[in-house]
C-alpha cells in the first residue's frame, strides 16, 4: 500500500537518503510527514513498487533516476521516501 | 485572419517537448500573452490545416490536475470552461508511465484526448519499444508518433485531433477498489441527482476531486450548503477508514489505482523494455557526470556564467553602437526644428529618454537568447541543484536561482519576468524572500547606469566594476533574504522535488521565439511606460518656467555680448565672447533648472540625500528611476544638458562635474544597485504576492540601499577618495 504502517517506519528502515551513489531499490511505501507535497512525487512518479536509481547523494539534494527521469529533491522529501 | 474552425490544446508535462512541438504547428503565427489576473503564459497560435483554420493553445506544462499550483488550475480551468474540441497530450515517450498519469486524469475529465508520443525517435538507444497501435486500441484514442524538433508527425497529430473519433466528452470510468468505490458511487449519484455544475464538470470527477481534498472544487461546493455538509461527511467517513485499515488517506489511493490502471494497460505488450540497455549511462548522464560534478560543477557553472555575460558585452556593443548612431542622427535632426518647447519636448524628452532605453536592446536580446539557451539546454535545473545547499542556508530555494537570474543576476536581466519567474516556487515562504530579494539584481536597466559612471570613475577598470556589482548584487540578495527569512518570514524551508529533463540541443526556432517574446516586452515598455515618463520628467523639469524677472538680466547680458560678437573681427576676442556668452547660457539653463518642479523637488530632499552624497540632480534622476530604472542614465544626461551647452563626452562631463568623486560614484553605484524596485516590478510583486509586500519593498529596499551608501559615502569621503 501506499503508506507506511508504523512498523515500516521503526528505527533501522532504509530511506532514500540512505542510498549510495548508483545503487538501486525499491520503493516500499512513503512516509507520511509530509503532506501535500507527498502527492507531488506521486505525480513525478515516486510510487511504491518503483525502481529508484541514486545518482547523487553528496550531503545537498538528491538525484535519482526514477521510470527513466532525472529528479532532484531535497532530503527531506528523501527521508519520507522508505526502500528496500 | 479568418474565424478558427476548431481549437485544440497542447497539454502534457514540463519537458515532454510540448512547446517545441507548438512552435513547429504554429510558427511565428503565434501570440503570448498572460492569463488575466494571473501571470502564467498563455500561448496561442493558428494553423491553416485542410479544413479551415485551426487555433491552437499552448497549456502550461503540468504533472496532475491538482489544485496546488497555478499552473494546474490554468491548464484545468481552460480545458473545463472554453471546452476546446480536444487536446493532443504530448508525452515523452521514453518515460511513457509517468506521463501517462496526466493523461487518466485528462479522460477522466472526459475530453477527447490524442497522444502524441513525443521523441520516439530517442527510444531505441533506451532500449525501450512502444506498441502505439495496441496502446491507441488499450485507451481508446488516436496515438501519433511525434518528433516535434524537427516536425515529424506533427501535422498529423493535429489531424488526429480534429478528426477524433469521439467527438463529445465522455469521462473515463476507473475503478478504485473496495474502499473507495461505493463511497465514490453515492457521491457521484448525488451530485448527478443535485445537478451539480453539470454543465462543466463531470459528477465522478467533481467527487474524486472532493476525495482528493481539491479545495477549490471543494470551495464550489459552497455554493450548495445541504449538498456540500453530506459530500464532506462522506469524505470524512472514507478518510477516517482508510486511514484506520489501510494507513493512508484517499488521495494517495487514488493515485494508486490510477498508476495500476496504467500498468495494467502497459503490461498487455504496448511497452518492452530490453534490460541489457537500460543499465547504460546515456549521453545526459555522461554529460551530468562532468557539469553537475562536486568540484568541478560550481566552477564550470561560474565559468559559463562569466562567459554568458562577457559575450554579451563583446557582442552587445557593436549594434548598440548603431542604434545610439540611430538617435544621435535623429537629434541632429529634430534640432533643425526652430528653437522652443516642442524641440526641447522631442531632443531632451522623447529622444534622450526613449533611445537611452531601446540603445540596450540589442544588449536584452543577446542576453535572452543565452539565458533561453540554458534553459532549454536543461542547464538551468542543473544550475538549481546545484545552489539548492548554497540557497538553502540563506533561507531560499536552489529554485530560486532562475528568478535570481532573470531579474539579472547576470547583468541585463529584468526584475518582472525575474520576479513572474518566481511563480513555479510552490512553497510561499521561499517564495517570498525570492520576491522580495530579486530586485537587488543587476538588472538591465540599471546597467547602463554602472557602466556610465565606471567609465567616469574607474576607465579600464569597466568590466572588473560590472564583476563586482553583480557580486554585490547576489550578496545583498542573500544577506537581505536570510535577515528576512529569520524575521517577518520566519518558518522551516519547504520541501521540493523538480524533473531534471535531459541535455537537449536547443532548436534555433524555439531560441529565436523566446528571445524575440522576451525581447518584445523590453521594447513595448519602452515604447509605453518609459516614453511617458521620459516626458513626464522632462516637463518636470521643464515647467514651471523661469520668471521674466530673473530671466532678463541674462538675456539682455547675452543680446549685448551676441552685438559687440558681430562687430569683432579679431580671432581672439571672438573666442573669449564665444565662451563667455556659452558661460552665460549655461547659468541660465542651471537657473532655469533649479526653478524646476523636479528641481525644487531634488532640492527640497537634498539635505537628506548629501549624507550619501547625492546632489540634488541626482536626485532628480533617482526619483525618475522609481518608475523605470531606465529613466536614470537619461535624467541625469538630460539634467546635464540642460545646464551645459558644451557637447563633450557624457561621461566626461560627470566626472569633472562640482560634487562628483570617487566616493559619490561608488555610493551612488550601490544606491542604483538596491533602491526600491521599479513601478513595473512593484506592480509584478503585488501580483504574485500582495500590495502590502509591494509597499514594504519599496521602503524596505529604499532604506536598506541608503544606509548601506552612506555608509560607503561616509568610508570613503574619510579616506579620502
Amino acid at each position: 500500500m501506499f503508506f507506511c504502517k508504523t512498523k515500516d517506519t521503526a528505527d533501522g528502515v532504509r530511506t532514500l537518503n540512505d542510498l549510495k551513489d548508483g545503487e538501486k531499490a525499491v520503493v516500499r511505501c512513503l512516509s507520511r510527514s509530509q503532506g501535500c507535497h507527498l502527492s507531488k512525487l506521486t505525480a513525478m512518479g515516486i510510487t511504491p513498487g518503483t525502481e529508484i536509481e541514486m545518482l547523487s547523494n553528496s550531503g545537498g539534494p538528491l538525484l535519482v533516476l526514477v521510470r527513466s527521469s532525472r529528479l532532484c529533491l531535497c532530503r527531506s522529501l528523501g527521508q519520507a521516501v522508505v526502500v528496500e | 485572419m479568418s474565424e478558427a474552425i476548431a481549437t485544440i490544446a497542447l497539454a502534457g508535462n514540463p519537458n515532454a517537448g510540448k512547446t517545441t512541438l507548438f512552435n513547429a504547428l504554429t510558427g511565428s503565427r503565434q501570440h503570448v500573452g498572460n492569463y488575466p489576473g494571473i501571470t502564467v503564459e498563455k500561448k496561442e497560435g493558428f494553423v491553416d490545416m485542410p479544413s479551415g483554420t485551426v487555433r491552437v493553445i499552448d497549456l502550461p506544462g503540468t504533472y496532475s490536475m491538482t489544485a496546488y499550483s497555478q499552473e494546474e488550475l490554468v491548464a484545468r480551468d481552460f480545458l473545463v470552461k472554453e471546452r476546446p474540441q480536444g487536446i493532443i497530450n504530448v508525452i515523452d515517450a521514453t518515460s511513457l508511465e509517468r506521463n501517462l498519469y496526466l493523461t487518466v486524469q485528462f479522460l477522466e475529465l472526459g475530453i477527447p484526448v490524442t497522444l502524441a508520443l513525443n521523441m520516439v525517435d530517442a527510444l531505441e538507444s533506451k532500449g525501450i519499444r512502444i506498441d502505439s497501435d495496441r496502446l491507441a486500441d488499450l485507451m481508446r484514442l488516436p496515438v501519433v508518433r511525434t518528433v516535434a524538433r524537427s516536425g515529424l508527425g506533427v501535422r498529423e497529430a493535429l489531424q488526429a485531433a480534429l478528426t477524433h473519433p469521439r467527438q463529445s466528452w465522455e469521462p473515463l470510468f476507473i475503478s478504485y477498489g473496495p474502499d473507495l468505490d461505493p463511497v465514490l458511487g453515492e457521491m457521484t449519484k448525488l451530485i448527478s441527482n443535485a445537478g451539480f455544475l453539470a454543465d462543466t464538470y463531470p459528477p465522478r470527477w467533481l467527487a474524486l476531486k472532493f476525495l482528493e481534498n481539491d479545495l477549490v472544487v471543494r470551495q464550489l461546493f459552497e455554493a450548495d450548503y445541504e449538498l456540500h455538509r453530506r459530500l464532506r461527511d462522506m469524505a470524512d467517513e472514507v478518510a477516517r477508514h482508510c486511514e484506520k485499515t489501510l494507513k493512508t488517506q484517499p488521495e494517495f489511493l487514488i493515485a494508486d489505482y490510477r498508476y495500476g490502471y496504467i500498468s495494467s494497460i502497459l503490461r498487455q505488450g504496448v511497452l518492452t523494455v530490453m534490460p541489457d540497455l537500460q543499465g547504460r549511462a546515456d549521453l545526459s548522464d555522461k554529460i551530468d557526470a562532468v557539469l553537475t560534478h562536486q568540484v568541478a560543477g560550481p566552477a564550470i557553472m561560474l565559468a559559463i556564467l562569466y562567459g554568458l555575460f562577457s559575450v554579451t558585452f563583446t557582442l552587445g556593443e557593436i549594434p548598440m553602437g548603431w542604434v545610439e548612431t540611430a538617435f544621435a542622427w535623429l537629434a541632429e535632426l529634430a534640432g533643425k526644428m526652430p528653437p522652443g518647447l516642442t524641440r526641447s519636448l522631442i531632443i531632451d524628452g522623447i529622444i534622450a529618454g526613449v533611445g537611452g532605453v531601446l540603445g540596450f536592446v540589442p544588449l536584452i536580446l543577446i542576453m535572452f537568447l543565452g539565458i533561453t539557451f540554458l534553459e532549454d539546454s536543461g542547464y538551468m535545473a542543473r544550475m538549481a541543484y546545484m545552489l539548492d545547499r548554497v540557497f538553502r542556508i540563506f533561507g531560499l530555494h536552489g529554485s530560486s536561482v532562475v528568478p535570481f537570474i532573470i531579474s539579472g543576476g547576470i547583468p541585463g536581466g529584468c526584475a518582472v519576468p525575474g520576479v513572474m519567474a518566481a511563480r513555479t516556487l510552490r512553497s510561499p515562504k521561499e517564495k517570498l524572500a525570492t520576491l522580495l530579494t530579486a530586485p537587488f539584481m543587476a538588472c538591465g536597466a540599471k546597467v547602463p547606469v554602472f557602466i556610465l559612471l565606471a567609465a567616469a570613475f574607474f576607465p579600464e577598470h569597466g568590466a572588473r566594476v560590472m564583476f563586482l556589482i553583480t557580486l554585490a548584487g547576489w550578496a545583498a540578495a542573500l544577506v537581505a533574504a536570510k535577515m528576512m527569512r529569520s524575521t517577518i518570514i520566519r518558518g522551516p524551508s519547504t520541501p521540493f522535488v523538480m524533473e531534471l529533463p535531459p541535455y537537449r540541443m536547443p532548436t534555433a526556432m524555439g531560441l529565436v521565439l523566446h528571445t524575440w517574446e522576451r525581447g518584445w516586452q523590453y521594447i513595448r515598455k519602452a515604447g509605453t511606460v518609459i516614453l511617458a515618463i521620459a516626458v513626464l520628467i522632462w516637463a518636470m523639469m521643464t515647467f514651471p518656467g523661469l520668471p521674466q524677472e530673473i530671466a532678463a538680466p541674462y538675456e539682455a547680458e547675452m543680446a549685448g555680448i551676441q552685438e559687440q560678437l558681430q562687430a569683432e573681427t579679431g580671432e581672439a576676442a571672438r573666442g573669449e565672447l564665444e565662451a563667455s556668452l556659452a558661460a552665460l547660457e549655461r547659468r541660465l539653463k542651471e537657473e532655469a533648472l533649479t526653478h524646476s518642479l523636479a528641481g525644487r523637488l531634488g532640492q527640497a530632499i537634498e539635505p537628506v540625500t548629501a549624507w550619501a552624497g547625492f546632489d540634488w540632480r541626482t536626485n532628480i534622476a533617482l526619483l525618475g528611476g522609481i518608475a523605470a530604472k531606465e529613466v536614470i542614465v537619461s535624467t541625469l544626461a538630460t539634467a546635464h544638458s540642460m545646464s551645459d551647452a558644451e557637447n563633450t563626452d557624457f561621461a566626461a562631463r560627470i566626472a569633472a562635474a562640482p560634487g562628483w568623486n570617487t566616493s559619490v560614484a561608488v555610493s551612488l553605484m550601490i544606491f542604483v544597485l538596491l533602491y526600491s524596485p521599479c513601478f513595473v516590478t512593484v506592480v509584478a510583486i503585488a501580483r504574485e504576492a500582495s500590495w502590502g509586500w509591494a509597499a514594504f519593498s519599496v521602503v524596505f529596499n529604499t532604506a536598506f540601499a541608503f544606509a548601506l551608501a552612506t555608509a560607503t559615502y561616509q568610508l570613503g569621503m574619510s579616506m579620502g577618495w
